[in-house]
């Protein structure tokens, strides 16, 4: 289990993470969004025992994980830009990770090579960014890692080799009750592989939830009227987090479940009304929204 | 059995680290072998060729001089791996302990499971062995190629090894304590050769200011002084000052472990993870480049005083220099008046303290003792005299203070060194332009010049006074007035201080007897001769010290022979005839000519001193003392008999190898 105890980093005067407290229970799937600049990659750097907290601590399994090589070697994480030496290749790597990581398996690593469509004595520089993360993900997960923390990992993958991707992090998750914390501005993808997600802004932990929660949690609502109501406030009394309007057509974001907010809406006497449950990218900028953060904010 | 598992993995992921390394390192560690196998080749052609070509055209055998050809080429090789490797050592440090300073590596050595000191001192080992082990392999080469020729191994080739050691471990030592503080490979490099240039021509100006203002001062004492070069990891290559090197790498390695478990990784790519080295390397550019203007303005004597030409100097100097140092460093311009506060305490401090030296406050200058206060004295002629052991200076002219206890001569001492004090210019101008001959004078690789006058008392209080001016001190070249001559003629004087009596006899490398400079009679201390030089030596010593008399005639040679270094010699000095003058007595002339090696006891430091010892200038690196061997001697003149100088005639043996005619 992941455990972050009131985690703060500081670059000077800039708080990248603020006082996160937040815990995660081995073989989820967390999926981490925000806005650009938000601490995500910094979280993740400081879940990998890159950073050294400012205040507050990682713990992993109890343990606590900075400068910790037994926590780190159940860890493994992929930057944005993973780094290899111009004369890498999968395999020369390999040889060196054999040594450092305690549950490196040689079948593992077999299958993986297999699996992904590239090649393993290739020099890895000189690949494109996307077979690069191939690589990476080769490495990374014949390690066997308890804890995987991914920084924008879709970046650069083909359609397949995403499917592919996320088809064998649910396997690992499954077989191996491995943790898997992906930060990503791509929330199509995480929406399918994440049973979490937190949302950041401003260093802050905005919001952690279940994906399925958060999937019935808001609902978006498009009512007409043969005649908008005559009132200032149409939607008063029920829990709307977004409202645009087209002449007497309303498209309401609406914090709830049908059952909360329908009686409302009928006693509107709407001449058509339909909810259908947000995509994890509406919800996120409702969502950032109010948390002060949406195009109106930034333009 | 916990701490031995945690060892074993600790060093099961060090070699780990140190096979990535490895891996980074092929391509430069093939080009260090490439150029060193070529190199090695080319110097072993060159000198076995150039050899034979040399002994043919001696007319002797293409391999007479096939010993020399080696040893030459063992030094040179030897010094050949040695650039090589200073240079590549460089290379690899910069390399492996990048990286601590691109974001990518960061991410990747960061999230590993080592930890940050293993991982550190793990980087540290690969780049000491990457820098070493190559080195030593084609050292090795060398001395199997030498040894296959017959010829063992030289000191100077087999002192390679120990600075390549010491230089090697105190250069990455020094690297990797700067990449732990910087943010960025390019400042860590700049502050590692800012360190290496900086601080040692810092040391060099404090040396120069002290040598300058303060006349008398020896600052011989500084030479060779770990001091000098404290902060300069590169001069560990020299071989010298070794248990300090040994501590400052060690206190470089611990310091930078600590500092590398806390470090903010963060601070890639950015100027510093810790700002107090920017800080103390941006003072020490400031005060040099101060320093530089300021002793120059001072020297020019710039608005007519040297010391108001000095402050200008200085100020007009540090200030800009900072200020550089802090653009370069920090990229621009941010925090510059929050850290100029060093600065401005080193203005304060430098622009005081020579003050304080340039109106000599405490007196130094025109110091001499009171007689009645002087317990006994010392003068030596520090052109022409033998230092046994290879002694400093310093402690020889600190001896001598009890050489004299009789009131005359003190006297004598006092009146001399009062009249190089008249004659010395105490202005604030002079003393800036002998910080510059100080310098120069001191940083050279050979000697230029001698300390002419050295001085020292042992006063009634026991603490003993000693100055040592230099012939650049003194106006006047000669001292006039008091006969300090007469000192240096004295029996106790000549036991000391003279390569005669006081030399370790197999140093001494030959003796010749002559009667005028056309002719000589050579016996060398080596091979079949070497029983008769001891011989005419010993007995020569033994007639001195039995001589009741006034010596005086058989030292009278060395009133005017004060100097061999440049080989010159009057040839009237080297004529019996002139002497017989003074002393009927007197009978032939013997010169004394000590080994090179003897003057240095022994070793050679650098590659100067090697040529001198071996190629030309031997000749004129060895001392030369001539006496005068009077009649009264019989013992020395039965043996220049026996052995076969003299002929029944008492004329030198004309029918010998060892004579020779040079007329």
């Amino acid at each position: 289990m992941i455990e972050l105890n009131a985690l703060t980093k500081k670059f000077g005067k800039v708080t990248a993470v603020d006082n996160m407290s937040l815990s995660i229970k081995n073989g989820s799937v967390v999926g981490l969004v925000g806005s650009n600049g938000s601490g995500k990659s910094t979280l993740l750097r400081l879940l990998s025992g890159v950073y050294k907290p400012s205040s507050g601590e990682v713990y992993i399994d109890g343990q606590k994980l900075f400068d910790n090589p037994d926590a780190k070697g159940q860890c493994y994480f992929i930057p944005d830009f993973p780094f290899f030496y111009n004369n890498s290749t999968i395999n020369n790597t390999a040889f060196l990770y054999r040594k450092l990581y305690p549950n490196w398996s040689e079948d593992e690593f077999t299958r993986f090579c297999t699996i992904f469509p590239i090649d393993s004595n290739a020099r890895i520089i000189n690949m494109s960014k996307g077979m690069q993360r191939q690589a990476a993900l080769i490495l990374a997960l014949s390690t066997c890692p308890r804890y995987l923390f991914l920084d924008e990992i879709f970046d650069g993958l083909d359609p397949v080799v995403r499917h592919l991707l996320k088809k064998i992090l649910i396997t690992h998750v499954a077989e191996h009750n491995m943790t898997v914390v992906i930060a990503s501005h791509n929330l199509r993808e995480l929406e399918d592989l994440c049973d979490r997600v937190c949302l950041m802004h401003r260093g802050h932990l905005v919001m952690e939830r279940d994906i399925d929660t958060l999937r019935t949690a808001f609902r978006k609502v498009q009512v007409a009227f043969s005649q908008a109501p005559d009132k200032p406030n149409i939607f008063e009394g029920i829990n709307v987090i977004n409202v645009w309007q087209n002449g007497n057509v309303f498209n309401v974001t609406i914090k709830g479940t049908e059952e909360d907010f329908m009686p409302q809406l009928n006693a509107l006497n709407p001449a058509y009304i339909s909810a259908m449950p947000l995509t994890l990218e509406e919800i996120f900028i409702s969502e950032m929204g109010a948390a002060g953060y949406d195009i109106n904010s930034i333009t | 059995m916990t701490s031995t598992a945690s060892l074993k993995n600790k060093f099961k992921q060090a070699s780990s680290v140190f096979a990535w390394d490895l891996k980074a390192c092929t391509g430069t560690i093939t080009v260090y072998s490439i150029l060193a196998a070529v190199f090695t080749t080319i110097i072993l052609t060159l000198c076995i060729v150039l050899g034979s070509l040399f002994a043919e055209g001696m007319g002797s055998d293409k391999w007479a001089f096939i010993d020399t050809s080696i040893d030459f080429f063992q030094i040179i090789a030897s010094m050949m791996i040695y650039f090589l490797t200073i240079i590549f050592t460089i290379i690899y440090t910069v390399q492996i302990y990048s990286y601590q300073h691109s974001k990518r590596k960061v991410d990747l050595y960061g999230s590993l499971p080592i930890s940050r000191s293993v991982l550190f001192l793990s980087k540290s080992a690969s780049a000491y062995i990457f820098s070493l082990a190559p080195a030593m392999f084609f050292l090795g080469i060398i001395f199997i190629i030498s040894i296959c020729f017959g010829r063992p191994l030289t000191n100077e080739a087999l002192s390679v090894y120990l600075k390549l050691l010491m230089g090697t471990l105190a250069c990455i030592s020094a690297y990797g304590l700067a990449s732990v503080c910087c943010g960025t490979t390019l400042n860590s490099v700049i502050m590692f050769l800012a360190v290496c240039v900086v601080y040692p021509l810092s040391a060099m100006f404090i040396k120069g200011v002290i040598g300058g203002f303060f006349m008398g001062f020896y600052s011989g004492i500084f030479k060779d002084n770990f001091i000098m070069n404290a902060l300069n990891p590169l001069a560990a290559y020299d071989g010298i000052n070794v248990g300090y090197w040994l501590i400052f790498s060690v206190v470089c390695i611990f310091a930078s472990v600590y500092l590398v478990k806390n470090r903010r990784m963060e601070r890639a790519q950015e100027s510093f993870a810790y700002y107090l080295p920017c800080h103390i390397i941006k003072v020490l550019i400031a005060f040099l480049v101060g320093m530089f203007l300021g002793v120059l303005f001072g020297s020019l004597n710039v608005f007519g005083y040297g010391y108001l030409g000095f402050v200008f100097g200085f100020v007009l100097g540090s200030v800009p220099a900072f200020v550089i140092a802090h653009l370069i460093f920090y990229k621009g311009f941010s925090k510059l008046f929050q850290t100029s506060i060093p600065l401005a305490g080193l203005i304060i401090i430098v622009i005081s303290l020579m003050a304080v030296i340039n109106y000599d406050v405490f007196g130094y200058n025109e110091f001499v003792p009171n007689m009645d206060n002087v317990q006994s004295a010392g003068f030596i002629d520090g052109d022409n005299f033998y230092k046994v052991n290879n002694e400093s200076l310093g402690k020889v002219v600190k001896d001598s203070s009890e050489d004299f206890t009789d009131k005359e001569k003190i006297n004598s001492i006092i009146s001399v060194h009062s009249e190089i004090l008249d004659q010395s210019d105490f202005s604030s101008v002079r003393k800036f332009q002998n910080v510059w001959v100080e310098m120069v004078t001191d940083n050279l690789p050979f000697q230029l010049g001698y300390f002419d006058y050295t001085f020292s008392y042992k006063l009634n209080n026991g603490q003993v006074v000693k100055r040592i001016y230099r012939n650049t001190d003194v106006e006047s070249e000669y001292i006039t007035g008091a006969n300090i001559y007469d000192l240096l003629k004295t029996k106790e004087y000549t036991e000391k201080y003279t390569a005669f009596m006081a030399a370790d006899i197999d140093d001494i490398a030959c003796v010749e007897v002559k009667f005028n400079s056309e002719e000589y009679f050579r016996i060398n201390n080596q091979n079949a001769d070497a029983q008769d030089c001891k011989k005419i030596i010993e007995t020569f010593r033994k007639d001195f010290e039995a001589d009741k008399s006034d010596v005086s005639s058989v030292l009278a040679p060395l009133s005017y022979i004060d100097y061999s270094y440049d080989g010159y010699y009057y040839e009237d000095y080297e004529d019996i005839e002139l002497y017989k003058n003074y002393d009927p007595d007197s009978f032939c002339l013997i010169e004394i000519k000590t080994s090179y090696a003897g003057l240095n006891g022994g070793d050679y430091n650098n590659i100067f001193d090697f040529l001198s010892s071996n190629m030309v200038l031997s000749e004129l690196s060895s001392k030369t003392e001539i006496y005068v061997i009077p009649k009264s001697y019989t013992d020395t003149l039965a043996v220049l008999r026996e052995v076969g100088v003299l002929n029944s005639n008492d004329e030198l043996q004309k029918n010998s190898s060892n004579y020779q005619w040079i007329g």
